[in-house]
C-alpha cells in the first residue's frame, strides 16, 4: 500500500512523516528539485495549491508521489508509493491530510524563526483518515466521503474511541447498535458497512419506506429526544444495557425505553445476520467501555461537545469545506464596504502592505507579459513565466511604499534568475582537463575530449566552432576539427579557411589544430567516429565535430542525429540558436532536445547573433524555458574573439530595462 | 494653524445657511442648528480643540503606519537587527539537519522534557532538499554566567540555481539602481558556515562532490573579497565575515579528516583559480569596460594576485579568516558538532 506520508517544508524540514516501508531520500530529494526548483514537470501551474488529484503524479524509480502544496505556509504534502499500485483515494487522503493539517498547525507555522512544531498527536489524525480512505477505497464506492459528513445524524458517533487500529472495530460496531434505529450516517466508515445485508444499513433503508406513518413519527421523536437528553448519562445507560442484553434478541434494548414490537419486526430481514453480529461483538466490548469512557464526551449547556478524533476530523474538513464553498459565492456587502475596501485598495496600493490578489494583479500581470513579448520572449514561454510569477504573488503582502509593478519585476527578476542559473558548473576547461589528464587515482584512460555542433541552418554552427576552436587554441590545446557537414557544397573549404587563419593566428600561443575530412557524400556519424579514433591515435585534446543544418521538423534529417550521437560519443552536444529567431526558437530547442535518443538530450546552448538584437534577448528564454538545458556562450560579434560566457545578470537585466 | 481654521470656518457656516435656507420643516431646521453649533464650537480657537486638532494629526501618522504594517514590522525589524550567522554549503551536506540539531538543543535547555524527547533533542529532523531560506533564533551563551545573546541561524538552499540567496546575503544590491549596498545593511552577518560533505569530498571516489563544493566556495570566498575591496575606504574596512568549513559526516567511514578537507580544498580552488582566468569574458561585460580600467587588474582573482598555489591563509589579506573544523551533524559518537557550535558562540 502506502510506502511513506510526509509533510516537509519549502525549506527542506521534515515535519511530520509516516513510513510504512523505507523510501531512499532521493525519491523525494529529486521529486523537490524536479518539480520545484528546476520546474520540469511541463504541466503549467505545478505551485498551485490546488488538491493533489490536480497536480500530475511524479514517477521516480518505481515510485509514484502525489502532492500538493500549501502556498501560504510552504508545505508539500508528499505520497509515495510503488507505482504498480493503483490507490484511487491517495489523492483524498493527501487532501484530507493538508485539510487537518493545516488546520490544526498552521498556528504554529506562521510564527517566524521556528522551524520545528510539535506534531506527535498527528498520527493519530492520520491512522484515522488513512483507515477510513482505505475502507472507501476498498468498496469502491463511488460515494464521497465528506458527503455522509454533512448527515445530520454523524454526531451520534462521539463515542467512538481514538482510531487505534485494533480498537476502531471493535468501538465503532457498538455504537452503531446502539444508534442504527436512529439513522446511522457514518456507516461507510464501519468494518461491517459493506456487507449490505447489515442490519444497521438494511433495517433503515429498506425498512423506513414501507412502515407504517405512526412508526416514523415515533421514530422522529426519538431521534429528538436523544438529541435533546444529556446524551452522554443516555448513552452510558444505553452502552450499559447493551452489554448486560447482548444476547439473542438484542434489539430489545435501547437507551431510551422506546423500543417495541416494531423493532422486531424489522429485524426479520436479517434476524440472523444481526444476532451473529451482537454476539460477536459482545466478546470484545469490556476493552471497549474502557477506552470509551475516557474518550467520553462531555456536555455543556445540553449541548454535546465533541472530543472523539473522527467527528473532530470530520469537522475540520466539514467547515474547511464550507469556507470553500463560501468564498467562491460571497459576494460583496453593500456599497459602503466595497467602496471602502476599494479607497483602501488604492492606498494601500501606494503605501505597500497590500495583500495581492488575482484581480490587482492581472492587468500588471498583462504588462508584464507585453514587455517580454517585446523582448523576443516566445508567447508560450512569456505566458507560463508570468502565470508562474502571478501564482507565487497572489496572498503575497507588498512591502512598505512598493507599488505592485515593482514586486513584479522583483518576483520576475527572481524567478528569470532561477530559471537562468545551470544546475550544474559550466566551466569548460576543467571538464576538458578532467577528461584528458585525469586524476592518477581514477581508473578512467586519457581520451580527448569530444565536442559537436548542431542547429538549423544559417545560425553560424561553423562560426561558432571557429570561435570555441580559438579559445581552446589560446589555452594551448590541441584541436582536431571533424567536417562533419558532407551535403552542403563549400562546408568543408570553409572549414579549412577557418583552420588556416586559426593556425596563423595562434602560432605564437602554442596551440595546435588540424582539419580532419572525408570529402563530401559520405555518412556523417562514421567521419566522427573516424575523427574521434584518429584523434585518440595522435594525441589531440579536444575534438570539435562540425555537422551538417537541418530543419527540426524534418523527420528524415533529424533521425540521423540519433546515429550521430550514438557513433561519435561526443561529451558535450551543443546547440546553436539565434537570437533573432522569434516564436519558432521554442519549436528548434525541443526538437533538437529530443533528436539524440533516449538518455541523451543537449548539453548546452550557444546563443548567437546577441549583437543584433541589443536587448531583445528573449531567445535565451524561450529555449531554456522549453529545454531546461542551459546557455553556455553567447556570440557577440563577428570576430574570433567574439565569444562569451553567459552570464545570467546580464541577461536578466537586459531582459527587465525598460528603455 | 489659525487661517486654515478660519477658512474651514467660512465654509462650513456658508455651507450651514445654504442648508438652513434650503430646508423648510422644522426638526431638520433643529438638526441643522444642532450641527452649527457643533462645527462652530469645534472651529473655535479654545485650547482644547487645538490641543485635540494637534493630537490628532500628531498621532494618524503612526497610527496608520501601525494599520498597514503592524503585524510584519514588530518581529521583522526586531530581528533583523540580530547578529546573523549565515549556513552555506551545497545540497546534501547537512545545513538544515543542522538547523534543526541546533535548534532542538536550545528547546532542550530551556524546557522539561521527557526521556523520550530527550533522546529525540539530540537528533535532527529529518530533512530533504531546501527551497527557501529560513532562519532560527538562537541562544548563545559562552560561558554559564555570561548574558545570553541571542541571534539568527540562517539556512539557505544548495542547490545550484538556488545559490545566489546566500551570496545575497553577503553582497545585496540596492533592488532600484542594481548597485551593491553600503556594508551597513550586511554588517548583521557575524559569519558564514561552509558546511561539506566530508564523505564524498575524496577525489579518487567516482561520485566526488569535490568541484561542487569548491566551485561554491570559490564564488562565496570572491563575493567576501569583493565585499572587502569595494566598501573599504581609506583605512576603514568593512566588519570582518569570518569563514568557518565545517567538514560534515565525519561520522562515516569514507570521510576524509579536517586536514585533508582543508588540502583537497586548496588545491580545488586553485585550479577553479587557474581557469577561471583562462575563461571567456563574461557577456555583460564590454571591451571599453576593460580598457577603462574599472576593474582592476586581479579584482576576480581568488587570494594573493600571481601566487602559484591557493592557500587559505591568502585570504587573511582581506580580512577573511578561514578555519576547517571536522564534526558531524548525526551520530552520538565521534566529534559531534560542538566545534562548530563553540565558533558560532564566539562570533555572535
Amino acid at each position: 500500500m502506502l510506502d511513506t506520508f510526509e509533510i516537509l517544508t519549502t525549506s527542506g524540514v521534515v515535519l511530520w512523516s509516516r513510513t510504512y516501508a523505507a523510501v531512499s531520500p532521493a525519491v523525494v530529494n529529486n521529486f523537490i528539485s524536479d518539480v520545484f526548483i528546476e520546474e520540469k514537470s511541463a504541466v503549467a501551474g505545478t505551485k498551485d495549491g490546488a488538491s493533489a488529484s490536480a497536480n500530475p503524479p511524479y514517477k521516480y524509480d518505481q515510485h509514484t508521489l502525489r502532492w500538493s502544496f500549501e502556498k501560504e505556509l510552504g508545505i508539500i504534502f508528499v505520497a509515495v508509493y510503488r507505482s504498480l499500485l493503483h490507490l484511487s483515494w491517495i489523492d483524498k487522503l493527501v487532501d484530507n491530510i493538508r485539510t487537518i493539517f493545516v488546520n490544526l498547525y498552521g498556528d504554529q507555522l506562521k510564527k517566524p524563526n521556528v522551524t520545528l512544531i510539535q506534531c506527535a498527536r498527528f498520527d493519530n489524525y492520520f491512522d484515522q483518515q488513512l483507515q477510513e480512505l482505505e475502507k472507501t477505497g476498498s468498496k469502491s464506492d463511488s460515494k464521497d466521503v465528506r458527503a455522509f459528513q454533512n448527515e445530520p445524524l454523524s454526531d451520534d458517533l462521539s463515542d467512538m474511541p481514538p482510531p487505534l487500529p485494533g480498537l476502531v472495530r471493535g468501538g465503532r460496531v457498538p455504537s452503531n447498535s446502539n444508534t442504527s434505529k436512529q439513522g446511522d450516517s457514518d456507516f461507510d466508515t464501519s468494518p461491517n458497512a459493506s456487507r449490505p445485508t447489515t442490519p444497521a444499513v438494511a433495517s433503515h433503508l429498506l425498512v423506513a419506506k414501507p412502515g407504517p406513518g405512526g412508526k416514523m413519527s415515533r421514530r422522529a421523536r426519538k431521534l429528538q429526544n436523544t438529541n435533546s437528553a444529556p446524551a452522554s448519562s443516555g448513552d452510558e445507560a444505553s452502552a450499559k444495557r447493551a452489554k448486560a442484553k447482548a444476547a439473542k434478541k438484542g434489539r430489545k434494548w435501547d437507551a431510551d425505553g422506546l423500543a417495541d414490537e416494531e423493532d422486531d419486526v424489522q429485524l426479520d430481514f436479517s434476524t440472523s445476520k444481526a444476532t451473529s453480529d451482537s454476539e460477536g461483538e459482545a466478546g470484545r466490548r469490556p476493552a471497549v467501555e474502557e477506552v470509551d469512557a475516557s474518550t467520553w464526551g462531555s456536555t455543556t449547556k445540553g449541548k454535546f461537545v465533541l472530543r472523539d478524533l473522527g467527528d473532530e476530523v470530520h469537522s475540520i474538513l466539514a467547515s474547511a469545506e464550507a469556507k470553500n464553498s463560501a468564498s467562491k459565492t460571497d459576494a460583496p456587502t453593500g456599497l459602503v464596504g466595497t467602496g471602502l475596501s476599494a479607497i483602501g485598495g488604492l492606498f494601500r496600493n501606494v503605501v505597500g502592505g497590500k495583500v495581492l490578489t488575482k484581480e490587482d494583479l492581472d492587468k500588471a500581470m498583462k504588462g508584464m507579459e507585453e514587455h517580454l513579448l517585446k523582448k523576443n520572449v516566445a508567447r508560450e514561454a512569456a505566458v507560463r513565466l508570468c502565470e508562474g510569477v502571478e501564482k507565487e504573488l497572489i496572498g503575497v503582502k507588498t512591502g512598505s511604499f512598493e507599488s505592485i509593478n515593482t514586486r513584479i519585476q522583483k518576483a520576475m527578476e527572481v524567478s528569470l534568475t532561477k530559471m537562468l542559473t545551470p544546475t550544474s558548473s559550466l566551466d569548460l576547461l576543467r571538464e576538458i582537463d578532467s577528461i584528458t589528464s585525469p586524476p592518477a587515482t581514477s581508473l578512467r584512460k586519457a581520451r580527448p575530449y569530444v565536442m559537436s555542433i548542431v542547429g538549423v541552418n544559417g545560425v553560424g554552427k561553423s562560426t561558432n566552432l571557429s570561435k570555441i576552436c580559438f579559445f581552446l587554441l589560446q589555452n594551448k590545446y590541441k584541436v582536431l576539427i571533424a567536417a562533419g557537414d558532407t551535403f552542403r557544397s563549400g562546408a568543408v573549404e570553409q572549414l579549412a579557411v577557418h583552420v588556416r587563419n586559426l593556425k596563423e593566428l595562434t602560432q605564437r600561443e602554442g596551440g595546435k589544430v588540424e582539419l580532419y575530412q572525408k570529402g563530401y557524400g559520405k555518412d556523417a556519424a562514421a567521419v566522427a567516429k573516424d575523427a574521434v579514433a584518429f584523434a585518440a591515435q595522435e594525441g589531440f585534446d579536444v575534438v570539435l565535430i562540425d555537422t551538417a543544418g537541418r530543419r527540426h521538423n524534418d523527420q528524415r534529417l533529424m533521425s540521423s542525429l540519433e546515429k550521430f550521437a550514438k557513433f561519435a560519443q561526443p561529451d558535450k552536444i551543443l546547440m546553436v540558436g539565434e537570437a533573432l529567431v522569434g516564436t519558432d526558437s521554442v519549436a528548434q530547442a525541443k526538437n533538437f532536445n529530443a533528436s539524440f535518443g533516449a538518455g541523451r538530450t543537449l548539453d548546452g546552448f550557444i546563443i548567437s547573433k546577441c549583437d543584433t538584437v541589443g536587448d531583445m534577448v528573449g531567445t535565451i528564454v524561450s529555449i531554456v524555458h522549453a529545454t531546461n538545458v542551459p546557455v553556455l556562450f553567447v556570440g557577440v560579434g563577428q570576430h574570433y574573439s567574439d565569444l562569451r560566457n553567459f552570464s545570467v545578470k546580464w541577461a536578466v537585466e537586459k531582459l527587465l530595462s525598460s528603455a | 494653524m489659525d487661517t486654515t481654521i478660519e477658512l474651514v470656518t467660512t465654509t462650513a457656516v456658508a455651507a450651514a445657511t445654504t442648508a438652513t435656507a434650503a430646508s423648510n420643516t422644522s426638526s431638520t431646521e433643529h438638526i441643522k442648528e444642532l450641527i452649527k453649533d457643533l462645527l462652530i464650537a469645534s472651529l473655535q480657537p479654545n485650547k482644547t480643540v487645538i490641543i485635540t486638532g494637534l493630537l490628532i494629526v500628531l498621532l494618524f501618522p503612526i497610527l496608520l503606519h501601525q494599520f498597514l504594517h503592524g503585524d510584519e514590522s514588530g518581529s521583522s525589524s526586531k530581528n533583523s537587527s540580530l547578529p546573523s550567522i549565515l549556513l552555506a554549503g551545497p545540497s546534501g551536506a547537512g545545513k538544515t539537519a543542522l538547523l534543526t540539531l541546533f535548534e532542538k538543543r536550545a528547546g532542550r535547555k530551556t524546557s522539561t522534557s521527557t526521556e523520550t524527547d530527550e533522546k529525540k533533542s539530540t537528533e535532527p529532523a529529518a530533512t530533504h532538499t531546501s527551497q527557501t531560506p529560513v532562519s532560527v533564533q538562537l541562544n548563545a551563551a559562552s560561558s554559564e554566567e555570561d548574558k545570553v545573546k541571542k541571534f539568527l541561524l540562517i539556512d539557505t538552499p544548495g542547490h545550484p540555481k538556488l545559490r545566489s540567496t546566500a551570496l545575497s546575503h553577503l553582497l545585496p544590491l540596492d533592488p532600484k539602481t542594481g548597485r551593491p549596498l553600503p556594508p551597513s545593511k550586511t554588517s548583521q552577518i557575524k559569519g558564514v558556515l561552509f558546511l561539506l560533505d566530508a564523505s564524498t569530498l575524496s577525489p579518487s571516489s567516482p561520485d566526488s562532490s569535490l568541484s561542487q563544493a569548491a566551485t561554491y566556495l570559490y564564488d562565496l570566498l570572491l563575493a567576501l573579497q569583493h565585499r572587502y575591496s569595494r566598501y573599504t575606504k581609506g583605512s576603514k574596512h568593512p566588519p570582518s565575515i569570518p569563514v568557518l568549513i565545517a567538514a560534515n559526516k565525519l561520522d562515516l567511514f569514507t570521510a576524509l579528516p579536517a586536514s585533508l578537507v582543508k588540502k583537497e580544498l586548496e588545491a580545488e580552488l586553485g585550479r577553479i583559480r587557474v581557469s577561471r582566468s583562462k575563461g571567456l569574458l563574461d557577456s555583460g561585460v564590454r571591451e571599453d569596460d576593460l580598457g577603462a580600467g574599472e576593474k582592476e587588474e586581479g579584482d576576480d582573482w581568488l587570494g594573493e594576485y600571481g601566487s602559484e598555489r591557493f592557500e587559505f591563509r591568502q585570504m587573511v589579506e582581506f580580512d577573511i579568516e578561514v578555519e576547517v573544523v571536522g564534526g558531524s551533524v548525526v551520530g552520538g559518537e565521534g566529534p559531534g558538532c560542538e566545534g562548530w557550535w563553540r565558533w558560532v558562540v564566539e562570533r555572535v
